[in-house]
């Protein structure tokens, strides 16, 4: 028992060793974010709840803003503006809005990834060794539906600083799996949106299970450092869903959709 | 390990569904049957019921319809996946043996909320809170609209079988007037609805709990459950990462705590 129990332990330091899920920025003074998924199409709008984070540490900050940087789906960015805060309110930022314009002038796609950088970090973050980190809450709006389908971040995928990023997570030596525990209804479409928040280009593959595991889909994409890449599930037999990469944690999100509506969430 | 609950909302039925496969190939490779319990409060005693084997690779759904056997079906009903049989009553919660840890992610559970019309769901998981534990979390979610209904679901679970109640407080973050309070129970999914609230889109509300944590759900849905949203919101902990985040969450609470009065 107690060998295995060594054994154990040392196959997981081989799936550790040098391949952090999330590690430290270069600098102290970096902003970090999620990297979120947009998604701008005719049945599609995004929206971002802005919160203005540094004054709720301390209500005496002022002047506070956002950096927001939008990616294609090929990780290339595109866009960045500025946006004010206002502090103790809620600010719903439409993405959709601010995409139209720049859509007139270049193609962008349909998906793509983007990160909010805050532009102040209150003292007692600094004081502790920690980083400010937006992970908040972006929503989308299906077709004419009367409500916003709401997802939370997930991960602190990139890090901001003196116009420079900086991916956080590392990439895995070995092939690694995700297994979505979730029954996938064959009856629904399921667009699953996966992002790259490695400084490396990776192959993944998603492979589609069927009730009795047999394999029924394996398609295999390249998705860039700061990209994002869809993948639809619509068939008969569709039970599971594994995704197969050297990421170190391979969490799509997750659009379930059935005629107008739709479920959100992080798989 | 944890607890997979089944909740429930107005409009709406609760539908959890266990997966017997692990969330990744490299934390560990289980592939192991696992025994099913549902546990649940009754007399005071935490109670354990027995529901059938899981087998590797299988995956099953509880309705709340489907425990008929428990007195009061309003109570929050705990599912679980172990490789032991459950205590079938116990002051603490019983312990679940799963001989392998999963952290990225957490083994997790799918709990949705199904309509007539529709579903959403978030892939989740319940651990216990201890007793000496506060809720503190800022919440822009709540959504406008004709036939727009707003609830914010506060789930607990304690070791303890022991009953006890604490308040909820909504506050308006801008004004810091407190918008609303209501009574809420520990080991129960806690229905607040937030209709009645004197906000409009651009007010931020934070909740708070002086002795009690939960993990907040914010349920909308229009036209009596025709389209649904659910999310839950971070705790404090996750605006910051690295360093001692936790210090700075336990700042933060104090901050808050001390100035919502």
């Amino acid at each position: 028992m107690a060998i295995l129990k060594i054994l154990s332990k040392a196959n997981k330091k081989l799936w550790q060793l040098g391949q952090p899920l999330i590690k430290k920025p270069k600098y102290s003074q970096s902003q970090i974010s999620d990297l979120f998924i947009w998604r701008d199409a005719l049945n599609w709008k995004t929206f971002f709840e802005l919160i203005n984070v540094p004054s709720i540490f301390d209500n005496n900050i002022e002047n506070s803003k956002v950096k927001i940087v939008f990616f294609k789906d090929n990780g290339e960015e595109f866009f960045s503006d500025y946006i004010d805060l206002i502090a103790n309110y809620r600010q719903k930022i439409d993405i959709s809005k601010i995409l139209i314009n720049i859509k007139k002038k270049q193609s962008i796609g349909e998906i793509g990834t983007f990160a909010v950088f805050h532009s102040h970090t209150p003292e007692i973050i600094l004081k502790l060794g920690s980083y400010m980190s937006e992970c908040g809450y972006v929503s989308y709006k299906y077709n004419k539906a009367p409500l916003n389908s709401y997802v939370h971040g997930n991960f602190e995928a990139i890090a901001y600083y003196n116009n420079n990023f900086e991916m956080l997570s590392g990439s895995s030596i070995f092939k690694r799996k995700y297994n979505l525990q979730y029954s996938l209804n064959p009856l629904k479409l399921y667009e699953i949106l996966l992002t790259n928040i490695s400084n490396k280009i990776h192959k993944v593959s998603f492979l589609v299970l069927d009730i009795n595991c047999n394999k029924i889909i394996k398609n295999t994409f390249y998705i860039e450092s700061k990209g994002s890449f869809i993948f639809k599930i619509k068939n008969s037999k569709a039970k599971r869903l594994i995704i197969e990469s050297r990421l170190i944690m391979a969490r799509p999100v997750v659009f379930e959709i059935n005629k107008n509506n739709l479920n959100v969430f992080h798989g | 390990m944890a607890f997979y609950p089944i909740i429930n909302a107005p409009f709406c039925n609760g539908l959890t569904t266990l997966c017997n496969f692990p969330p990744n190939n490299w934390e560990g490779l289980f592939n192991r049957s696992q025994y099913i319990h549902a546990t649940f409060l009754d007399n005071g005693l935490w109670n354990s019921v027995y529901l059938g084997k899981l087998k590797n690779n299988e995956s099953r759904s509880f309705q709340v319809k489907d425990f008929d056997f428990i007195s009061n079906t309003d109570d929050l009903i705990l599912l679980s996946l172990s490789e032991n049989l459950l205590e079938k009553t116990s002051h603490e919660l019983p312990r679940i043996v799963q001989s392998e840890v999963y952290r990225n992610p957490v083994w997790r559970a799918s709990l949705k909320l199904v309509s007539e019309f529709t579903e959403t769901s978030y892939q989740g998981e319940l651990n216990f809170f201890p007793s000496k534990a506060s809720l503190l979390t800022f919440s822009p979610f709540f959504q406008f609209g004709s036939n727009v209904n707003n609830y914010l679901l506060l789930l607990n679970i304690e070791n303890s079988s022991n009953h006890r109640e604490a308040k909820i407080e909504i506050f308006n973050v801008k004004t810091n007037q407190l918008i609303k309070s209501q009574l809420v129970s520990n080991n129960s999914i806690n229905l607040i609805c937030v209709d009645d609230l004197d906000i409009d889109e651009k007010d931020l509300t934070v909740v708070i709990c002086r002795d009690m944590a939960f993990i907040p759900l914010y349920y909308s849905c229009a036209n009596s459950g025709e389209f649904l949203s659910l999310e839950h919101s971070h705790p404090p902990s996750k605006l910051v990462v690295h360093g001692e985040r936790f210090k700075v969450q336990g700042f933060l609470k104090k901050t808050w705590l001390t100035k919502l009065r």
